[in-house]
């Protein structure tokens, strides 16, 4: 009679589940990649024209400034800037901002305005400093949602980023590192446009 | 040596032990995965009835995003919750067995004693590992189904440059996850361990047994009582993103070694016939 145990031993039933289970595995994950659409991202330069949702924009490249610079730049004080309202005034924390000087354009009936611009590098993601950006808004300033064809306003958007969050070291080189203003199709996610405005 | 770590090992992994643990394991990782997956069905259906596209943009990111050691959710704390049990359950009790059987005396007229002990130390240690690491595999290969392209895209995620640890996983996502199932793998170990070190006092198998579960749900609940600079040092926090790895895994190490010691010294001076 054929002893079905010493034919089949134990850590060969294992190592067949595992190969089973890994061979499973490899399926539902080819599967997964053909169904979600890869992330496209598309890098463009700081000046370069950028076409997004039926704008056209062009980012200037960005300028880092510390907190004291920024003060006497617009000339206000700690009580107007959005990241020391958050923080605290007396908060013992540094805050860093970023401007970037937008052109934005529009040049189609059907338009996807982003909702707001990240900026972001591989590490940090900056806040948007909305007293500040509201405060220095040109006069002829439209919000990009009101823009008709063939319209076009330009503003300085600004942003910061506080050390609560960020590794020392880090910090010290912040100035440094890249950053990108990163625009997503949220519709589909299918592609991102990254612009790099700062390094 | 190597014969009876051996012998020691096969007998922690053939034990019913082990694959209860495993069960427990892949019951608590399986409930998270299910309370992901009905989150994602309900906001597809919620996108599809409003129309607002921007909630798409949680779905851009990479395999931490899901995975148990950066996902924050309750779901995801039942893991915690049982690691205790998971990890004596294949082989804590053996020795205090061992001794109640007399399977000791056999084995220590064969073998030197001291090498018993540190076989059954070893292989505690290793079975305790190996269960509490395998759900949290699994854990990541789910995660990665649901982000098959590791894009980095940092905002909406839980990783960030706050420690020089995350930077790491940032630029390193898979040597991070390797080392993150290392500490997994020496944390279970070590909370096995301490069903061994019971053993040395104890003389109920509940005791024995349950031990490490009431230890894990201490370290669980004290951290509050504390201020949050020494939270790292709880296996909650430091079992996750939000530690320094290499800190932590010194500690664990040397934890390993002072129990070993304090196992094996004690344990030697015993009389076993």
């Amino acid at each position: 009679m054929i002893n079905l145990r010493k034919i089949f031993k134990k850590s060969h039933i294992i190592v067949t589940l595992i190969l089973i289970f890994f061979i499973c595995y490899t399926i539902a994950f080819i599967n997964a990649r053909h169904k979600e659409a890869k992330p496209r991202v598309k890098y463009h330069k700081a000046d370069e024209l950028v076409e997004y949702g039926g704008y056209e924009y062009t980012f200037e490249k960005s300028t880092m400034y510390t907190t004291k610079e920024i003060m006497d730049k617009y000339g206000v004080d700690k009580n107007s800037l959005t990241a020391y309202t958050i923080l605290s005034i007396d908060s013992k924390y540094d805050a860093k901002f970023m401007i970037t000087r937008i052109h934005c354009k529009r040049v189609s009936e059907e338009v996807n305005p982003p909702e707001f611009y990240e900026f972001e590098n591989r590490y940090v993601i900056c806040c948007p400093e909305m007293q500040l950006t509201k405060l220095n808004l040109p006069k002829d300033y439209k919000k990009v949602k009101e823009l008709k064809v063939g319209e076009e306003t330009t503003w300085d958007e600004i942003a910061y980023i506080n050390n609560c969050n960020i590794d020392k070291d880090l910090w010290k080189k912040l100035d440094k590192q890249t950053f990108y203003i990163q625009l997503s199709d949220y519709e589909g996610h299918e592609y991102m446009d990254r612009i790099r405005v700062l390094n | 040596m190597l014969k009876i770590i051996k012998m020691e090992l096969k007998r922690g992994f053939n034990s019913i032990g082990t694959i209860l643990s495993l069960l427990i394991g892949f019951a608590c990782i399986g409930y998270k995965n299910y309370i992901l997956i009905s989150h994602d069905i309900h906001m597809d259906d919620l996108i599809e009835k409003s129309g607002d596209t921007s909630y798409y943009m949680f779905n851009k990111g990479n395999f931490y995003n899901r995975w148990i050691v950066a996902y924050i959710d309750p779901s995801m704390l039942y893991l915690f919750y049982f690691l205790g049990i998971i990890v004596a359950l294949p082989y804590g009790i053996s020795y205090y067995n061992d001794r109640k059987r007399g399977i000791i005396k056999n084995i220590c007229t064969r073998v030197d004693k001291s090498k018993y002990l540190k076989a059954k130390f070893a292989s505690v240690f290793i079975t305790g590992g190996t269960v509490a690491v395998i759900p949290v595999f699994i854990d990541l290969l789910i995660s990665k189904l649901a982000y098959p392209y590791d894009f980095i895209n940092i905002s909406g995620t839980a990783l960030c440059g706050r420690t020089k640890w995350l930077i790491f996983i940032i630029d390193h996502m898979y040597i991070a996850a390797f080392l993150f199932l290392v500490l997994w793998f020496i944390f279970g170990g070590l909370l096995a361990s301490i069903s061994l070190l019971v053993s040395i006092i104890a003389d109920n198998i509940f005791t024995i047994q349950l031990t490490p579960f009431f230890i894990m749900l201490f370290l669980f609940y004290i951290p509050t009582y504390f201020p949050v600079k020494y939270n790292k040092y709880f296996p909650y926090y430091f079992l996750r993103i939000h530690n320094d790895y290499i800190p932590t895994i010194i500690l664990l190490v040397i934890s390993s070694i002072a129990f070993f010691l304090i196992y094996t010294n004690i344990e030697k001076r015993k009389d076993v016939l």
